[in-house]
C-alpha cells in the first residue's frame, strides 16, 4: 500500500470538498453523489478483492439490503438518521456474516457463482415479498434525512454526507491494512498456502474482511435510498456488482486510489452517455471490454506505468 | 396422480434436455479453456432472435432456422473468443471473467437496442396438434424439441469422442501444455471449442424460444439455469451436465407443481440447488475431486 | 546431544515431537503406515528414504495439511492430530515445503516481518483505533525482521523483490520465513534441493546455527553429504514404513538401508535421487 505523501493526500481532501463549487449545475453534483456512493461501495469490495484477492459477484445484494432496511426503518418504525444509516449498515453486515461464513471457504470460481446464487436469491425474495417490500412496486416516500435543525435535501448535502462516508471507509481501510492485520490480508492474497503454514487462520481473516465490506455497501445503499426515495428489487440488479467490480478492477485493485479513480470514471461514463440514450449501456459494455483488454494495469497504469510493485509494500 | 406426476415428469426432461444443450455449451468452454463464460445466456438469447428472424421475418423453414442458428451462433462465438478472451490469455482469470460480464452487457443491451423491449413469439402451425401418450399430453412442438435435443447430444457425443477435434478437445482438456507439446493446435482448438459451446447456446434458445416468448432478458435466467446444471454435474462434466440438465428440469416442473406458491419460486429451485451443491459438494454430484 | 525434553511431574520425559503409528491412505494406496518416532529437544533429525518413501506425506501429516487415517502427532505432550495448518504453526511448528513458497511480490523484508504472524494475535479493533499496543508490535516485528536478516545473512537483499532472488537465496528466504515467528521446531523440506556443493555447505552452518539458537530441526534431505553431515539422528523410510533409526554412523552400515538405496553412499554425488 504505497503512501501517498501527505501534501498529495492534502490537495485530494480539499479537491474533493472544493469540487461541487467548481462544477456547474445540479446534475453535475448528482453524477458526484453518485461517484461517491459507488467509490463507497467499491471500496468495500476492494477489502476482498484487491486485498484478499477472492472475487465475489454478489454486492448488489448488499447494496440492497442497505437501501431496503433504511426504506423499512424509516416507513415504518420512523427511525431517524443517521440511527437507520447505523441499523442498515450492521444488518448488512449480519448478512454479510451469514453469506460470508458457508462461501468464503470455496475459493475462485466457485466462490464467485456462490455469491452470485446467494445474490440472485435475495433480489427474488426481493421480488415476491411483496408483503413486506411490495415486490416490484417498491418501496416509495423514504424521507430526507434531518439532522437537528437541518434537513438534507439537495445534491450538495448529500455529496457532503457521502464524502464523510468514503471518507471513514479510507479511514478503516488505510488503518486495517498499516497494521499486522493488514500483514495477514496480504499473505492471503499473496500465497494462501503459505500464509497458513506461518499462522494466519485465513478463513477469520477473509471472514472479516468480506463482513467490514458489506458494511460499508449497505451504508451505500442506506444513502442512496434516501437520496433517490425510492426502492425496488432494481437495487439488487446484476449491472451494479458488475459496475463495483469493473470500477475496482479496471481502477487497480489493492489501492485506494485506483478504486476511487475507477468509481468516477465508471460513474461518469454512463452518465454522460445517456446523451446517446439508448446505445449507453452497448458503448459502455463495449468501453469495459476495450478497458481490459488494453490496459492491463488498471486505469492507474496509464498515468503512472510500474506502480504495481511499489503498491506491494508492506506497512512498517 | 401418477398422470399429473408423469406429466410433470415428461415436461420437465423436455425442457431438462435444453437446460442441458445450454449447460454442456458452458462446461466445454470451462473443461477445455478454463474461462466462465458470464456472456453465454447472450448466446442463448441471440440464438433465439436469430432463429426468430429467420423463421418468422423470412419466412424460413424452422428446422433450417435451426441450423442456420447453428452456424451463426458459431461464428459469433468464435469472434468473441477471438477478440474477447484470447488476447487476456495469460493474465489474471479475474480479467477473464469481467470482460465476458461485458460482453454480456454489450450484447444484451444491443439486443435490446436492435429488436426493443417487445416480446417476439415464433408461432408454428403444427406446434400446437397434441398427442396423447399413456395419459400424458405432449404438443407435437414439445415433442420436436425433445428429439432434437436428444439428436445433437448424441452427435456431440459421437463428436467429443470420436473425431479428430474431439479428440484434440479432449487432449487440451486434460494437459494443455503437453497437447501443445505433441502439436496439437491449442488456439484453434479454442476457438472452435467456445464456437460449439455458443453454437449449444444457440440453438437452444431457438429450440426453447419457440416454446416460450423471447426478448433480451432472457439470457440472465438462462445463465443462472447453465451455471446450476454444471455446477451439479461437476465443471468440466459433459455426461454430468447433461444428466444435470434433465435433473433440473424434472425437479422445477415437480417443484412448480407440488409446493404452494410453486411457480413464482421455480427460478429459485435453480439457485437453491446451486447454492447446496457448492455448500455440499463442490465437485458436483457426479464428478469427483480434482 | 540435546536433552531429552521436558520432565512431567510424575517423572517420564516428552520428546518435543512424537509421531506415533502415524498412517495415511489415499484410496488404495498406503503412503505412510504406522510410523513412529520422535524428535527430543535440541536436535537436528533427517528424515531419510527413496523416492516415494513418504517423507514430505509426513510433513504435511505433521503440519495439519494432510489428515491421517490412524495414529497420533504429539507436540510437547499435547495433541497435533486434527488441528488445521495455522493452529500446528501457532503451537510452534512450521514448515518449509518441497517446492520454494515465497510471498513472491513482497521484498525480504515484507516477507519476514509476515512470516511472524504465528506469534501474533492481530486484533481488528486495535489495528482500528491504533493503539499504542498496535504500534509498539509493528515495531517489534520490523526489528525481528531485521534480527532474522542478520542471522541468515541477507540483510543486504532486504528491498528486493522475493521473485527477483536467485534459486539459492529463495530458499534461503523460505528459511528465514520459517524462522521468523520463532518456532520451537523447524521441519525443512528438502533444503538442499539444487544447491550447489559450496550452497550445502553453507547450507549446514545455517542448520547449526539455527540449532544453536534453541531450535530442534526435523529435515527431509536426500542430499547424503548434508544428512550425514549435520543430523544427530535418522529415521529412515521406505514405501510408507520405517526401517531403521538411529545415530548416522550405524545407518551408514545398516544393511537394509543399503539395500534400501541400492548404492548410495556419501561418495556417490551421482546417485543423488529426486531432484525437484
Amino acid at each position: 500500500m504505497a503512501r501517498v505523501p501527505t501534501r498529495v493526500e492534502a490537495v485530494v481532501i480539499l479537491g474533493a470538498i472544493a469540487l461541487p463549487w467548481v462544477l456547474p449545475g445540479p446534475y453535475h453534483r448528482h453524477v458526484l453523489v453518485l461517484a461517491g456512493l459507488f467509490t463507497l461501495m467499491a471500496l468495500g469490495f476492494d477489502l476482498v478483492l484487491g486485498y484478499l484477492g477472492e472475487l465475489s459477484l454478489g454486492h448488489a445484494a448488499f447494496f440492497g439490503i442497505g437501501a431496503y432496511s433504511t426504506a423499512l426503518l424509516t416507513r415504518h418504525l420512523g427511525v431517524p438518521f443517521p440511527v437507520d444509516l447505523g441499523l442498515a449498515a450492521l444488518l448488512t453486515g449480519i448478512f454479510g456474516f451469514l453469506i460470508g461464513a458457508p462461501s468464503l471457504r470455496l475459493k475462485g470460481p466457485y466462490f464467485a457463482i456462490v455469491t452470485f446464487g446467494f445474490a440472485e436469491i435475495l433480489r427474488l425474495v426481493a421480488l415476491n415479498w411483496t408483503s413486506v417490500t411490495r415486490g416490484p412496486m417498491g418501496l416509495p416516500d423514504i424521507p430526507h434525512p434531518r439532522l437537528g435543525p437541518w434537513t438534507l435535501a439537495s445534491e450538495l448535502d448529500y455529496y457532503y454526507l457521502v464524502l464523510v462516508l468514503v471518507g471513514v471507509a479510507v479511514l478503516v481501510t488505510r488503518r486495517l491494512l498499516d497494521s499486522t492485520v493488514g500483514h495477514a490480508f496480504l499473505a492471503i492474497r499473496e500465497n494462501e498456502e503459505l500464509a497458513a503454514a506461518t499462522g494466519v487462520p485465513t478463513f477469520r481473516y477473509k471472514l472479516i474482511a468480506f463482513v467490514i465490506g458489506t458494511t460499508f455497501t449497505g451504508a451505500a445503499g442506506s444513502v442512496y435510498a434516501r437520496y433517490v426515495h425510492f426502492v425496488d428489487p432494481t437495487a439488487l440488479s446484476f449491472y451494479y456488482t458488475v459496475t463495483v467490480v469493473s470500477m475496482v478492477i479496471v481502477g487497480g485493485q489493492g489501492s485506494v486510489a485506483g478504486t476511487v479513480l475507477g468509481a468516477l470514471v465508471f460513474t461518469l461514463i454512463p452518465e454522460y452517455l445517456r446523451v446517446a440514450e439508448r446505445a449507453r449501456l452497448v458503448i459502455f459494455g463495449a468501453f469495459l471490454v476495450l478497458a481490459i483488454v488494453f490496459l492491463p494495469e488498471g486505469v492507474r497504469g496509464l498515468w503512472r506505468p510500474g506502480t504495481a510493485a511499489r503498491r506491494e509494500r508492506v506497512p512498517a | 396422480m401418477i398422470a399429473l406426476v408423469l406429466q410433470q415428469v415428461v415436461n420437465g426432461i423436455t425442457i431438462g434436455v435444453v437446460y442441458a444443450l445450454i449447460a454442456v455449451g458452458l462446461t466445454l468452454v470451462f473443461g477445455i479453456l478454463d474461462v466462465i463464460n458470464f456472456a453465454h445466456g447472450e448466446f442463448y438469447m441471440l440464438g433465439a432472435f436469430l432463429t426468430y428472424s429467420l423463421a418468422v421475418r423470412l419466412g424460413l423453414d424452422y428446422f433450417v432456422a435451426l441450423g442456420l442458428t447453428v452456424l451463426g451462433s458459431a461464428a459469433a462465438g468464435w469472434l468473441a473468443e477471438r477478440f474477447t478472451v484470447r488476447p487476456l490469455e495469460g493474465r489474471h482469470r479475474f480479467t477473464v471473467v469481467l470482460s465476458t460480464l461485458g460482453l454480456s452487457i454489450f450484447l444484451q443491451n444491443g439486443a435490446l437496442l436492435w429488436w426493443g423491449p417487445d416480446p417476439r413469439e415464433i408461432d408454428l402451425s403444427w406446434g400446437a396438434r397434441p398427442l396423447i401418450v399413456g395419459g400424458v399430453v405432449i404438443t407435437l412442438l414439445r415433442l420436436a424439441v425433445l428429439a432434437t435435443g436428444v439428436a445433437i447430444i448424441l452427435a456431440l457425443t459421437w463428436f467429443i469422442r470420436r473425431s479428430i477435434w474431439g479428440m484434440a478437445m479432449r487432449a487440451v482438456a486434460g494437459n494443455r501444455d503437453a497437447a501443445a507439446l505433441i502439436g496439437v493446435p491449442v488456439q484453434r482448438v479454442y476457438g472452435i471449442t467456445f464456437a460449439l459451446g455458443t453454437a449449444l447456446a444457440g440453438v437452444a434458445g431457438g429450440l426453447l424460444g419457440a416454446m416460450f416468448t423471447i426478448e433480451p432478458s432472457m439470457g440472465e435466467w438462462a445463465v443462472v439455469k447453465a451455471f446450476s446444471v454444471v455446477i451439479m454435474g461437476g465443471m468440466g462434466n459433459v455426461p454430468g451436465a447433461v444428466l444435470g440438465g434433465i435433473v433440473l428440469g424434472v425437479a422445477e416442473n415437480l417443484g412448480a407443481g407440488f409446493l404452494p406458491g410453486g411457480t413464482s419460486y421455480k427460478d429459485g429451485i435453480g439457485y437453491a440447488i446451486l447454492i447446496l451443491v457448492l455448500l455440499y459438494r463442490p465437485q458436483g454430484l457426479f464428478g469427483r475431486r480434482a | 546431544m540435546g536433552s531429552g525434553g521436558r520432565a512431567l511431574p510424575h517423572g517420564a520425559s516428552v520428546s518435543l515431537l512424537e509421531v506415533e503409528e502415524l498412517s495415511v491412505r489415499f484410496g488404495g494406496l498406503v503412503a505412510v503406515n504406522r510410523v513412529s518416532f520422535a524428535v527430543e529437544e535440541g536436535t537436528i533429525v533427517g528424515l531419510i528414504g527413496p523416492n516415494g518413501a513418504g517423507k514430505t506425506t509426513c510433513f504435511g501429516l505433521v503440519t495439519g495439511f494432510l489428515a491421517p487415517t490412524s495414529g497420533q502427532v504429539r507436540f510437547r505432550g499435547r495433541p497435533l492430530t486434527g488441528l488445521p495448518p495455522h493452529a500446528i504453526a501457532r503451537e510452534g511448528v512450521v514448515r518449509t515445503f518441497q517446492k520454494t513458497s515465497l510471498f513472491p511480490r513482497l521484498t525480504v523484508q515484507d516477507n519476514i516481518m509476515i512470516g511472524q504472524q504465528a506469534r501474533l494475535r492481530p486484533r481488528v479493533w486495535a489495528a482500528l483505533a491504533r493503539t499504542h499496543t498496535q504500534q509498539l508490535e509493528l515495531r517489534a516485528v520490523r526489528e525481528r525482521a531485521s534480527e532474522v536478516l542478520e542471522l541468515m545473512a541477507m540483510s543486504g537483499v532486504r528491498e528486493v523483490p522475493a521473485r527477483a532472488l536467485s534459486y539459492g537465496e529463495q530458499r534461503h528466504l523460505a528459511i528465514a520465513i520459517a524462522l521468523a515467528s520463532r518456532p520451537a521446531l523447524l521441519l525443512l523440506d528438502e533444503p538442499a534441493a539444487g544447491l550447489t556443493p559450496a550452497e550445502s555447505r553453507r547450507l549446514m552452518d545455517l542448520i547449526r546455527r539455527i540449532r544453536g539458537s534453541g531450535v530442534t530441526v526435523l529435515l527431509v534431505e536426500h542430499d547424503m553429504k548434508v544428512v550425514m553431515g549435520v543430523c544427530d539422528r535418522l529415521v529412515v523410510l521406505d514405501h510408507g514404513q520405517k526401517i531403521a533409526e538411529g545415530p548416522p554412523a550405524a545407518i551408514r552400515q545398516d544393511p537394509e538401508v543399503i539395500r534400501v538405496y541400492l548404492g548410495v553412499s556419501p561418495a556417490s554425488e551421482a546417485a543423488r535421487a529426486g531432484r525437484p
